[in-house]
């Protein structure tokens, strides 16, 4: 039962990045940094944030017998995010040498997402 | 069915692999520390998909099957939001030089599988007794 509601929420979760960030790159204005990959982290870790305050309130807890968490925290959540495509999307601009959006495209999406995560988390909890 | 539809089809597939792979290692016996396994996810992960990308470099697949493990897959297996949750954790549970220690390792070393895995995938990419049945694949 949980590996099914793992695999409910992983798939959910791949399929929505899919829509939001290809629905981001086409509006987007600047074509210098990938802007749908950061704010996807951002919007998934300020998600699990707000997820984690809400339901559970606190962080040292064995989320892993609760079903709950494992399809939204593990499955949704997990999925939505990405780190294999924030490291790729670095490694390009660095292969360009552009270390102004190289070290900007790091800044945003490390500092945005522990600051999405945190207020999302201390919000409700 | 439109090629839009294979397409969303092999990233929820993708998806649902990737996340359960991931999930199977944190619940796994292996790693007796969470972030210990989250760490090697993203670090797999990472490898993999410099993989593909230096195997792309050379040689084209399929938009679904390029999809599929870029996005689903590797993207599934991956995480922002647990290394968000788990540096945060760290952070209050233990000490705020471990959390600072985890990221920067964790941001580190995905740069360098990245690295790492498109140097290998490209080398594999531009093969040319590897071509012959990958061509087929179009």
């Amino acid at each position: 039962m949980n590996t099914l509601l793992v695999a409910l929420g992983g798939g959910l979760g791949a399929v929505s990045r899919y829509f939001l960030s290809s629905s981001i790159e086409k509006r987007k204005k600047r074509s210098d940094l990938p802007v749908a990959i950061i704010f996807v982290n951002i919007i998934g870790a300020g998600g699990l944030g707000l997820f984690l305050g809400q339901f559970y309130q606190t962080l040292a807890y064995n989320f892993y017998t609760c079903s709950f968490y494992l399809c939204f925290g593990v499955g949704f959540f997990g999925a939505f995010t990405t780190f294999s495509t924030f490291s790729l999307e670095a490694f390009n601009l660095l292969q360009k040498k552009d270390l102004k959006n190289f070290f900007f495209y790091l800044f945003f999406t490390v500092a945005g997402s522990l600051v999405a995560f945190s207020a999302g988390f201390l919000f409700r909890s | 069915m439109t090629s839009k539809t294979y397409n969303f089809a092999a990233i929820a597939a993708g998806g649902v692999i990737g996340t359960l792979l991931r999930y199977n290692l944190n619940v796994s016996q292996f790693f007796s520390y969470m972030p210990n396994a989250t760490m090697f996810e993203n670090m797999t992960g990472s490898f993999l998909l410099g993989c593909l990308a230096g195997w792309l470099y050379h040689r084209t697949l399929p938009e679904w099957l390029r999809l599929g493990l870029g996005v689903g897959l590797l993207g599934g297996f991956t995480t922002m939001s647990t290394l968000a949750a788990d540096t945060f954790s760290i952070f209050n549970l233990i000490s705020p030089t471990n959390a600072l220690g985890y990221l920067s390792l964790t941001l580190i070393g995905g740069l360098l599988m990245v690295f790492a895995g498109f140097v290998v995938g490209s080398k594999l990419g531009s093969r040319k007794s590897f071509g012959e049945w990958e061509d087929n694949l179009d």
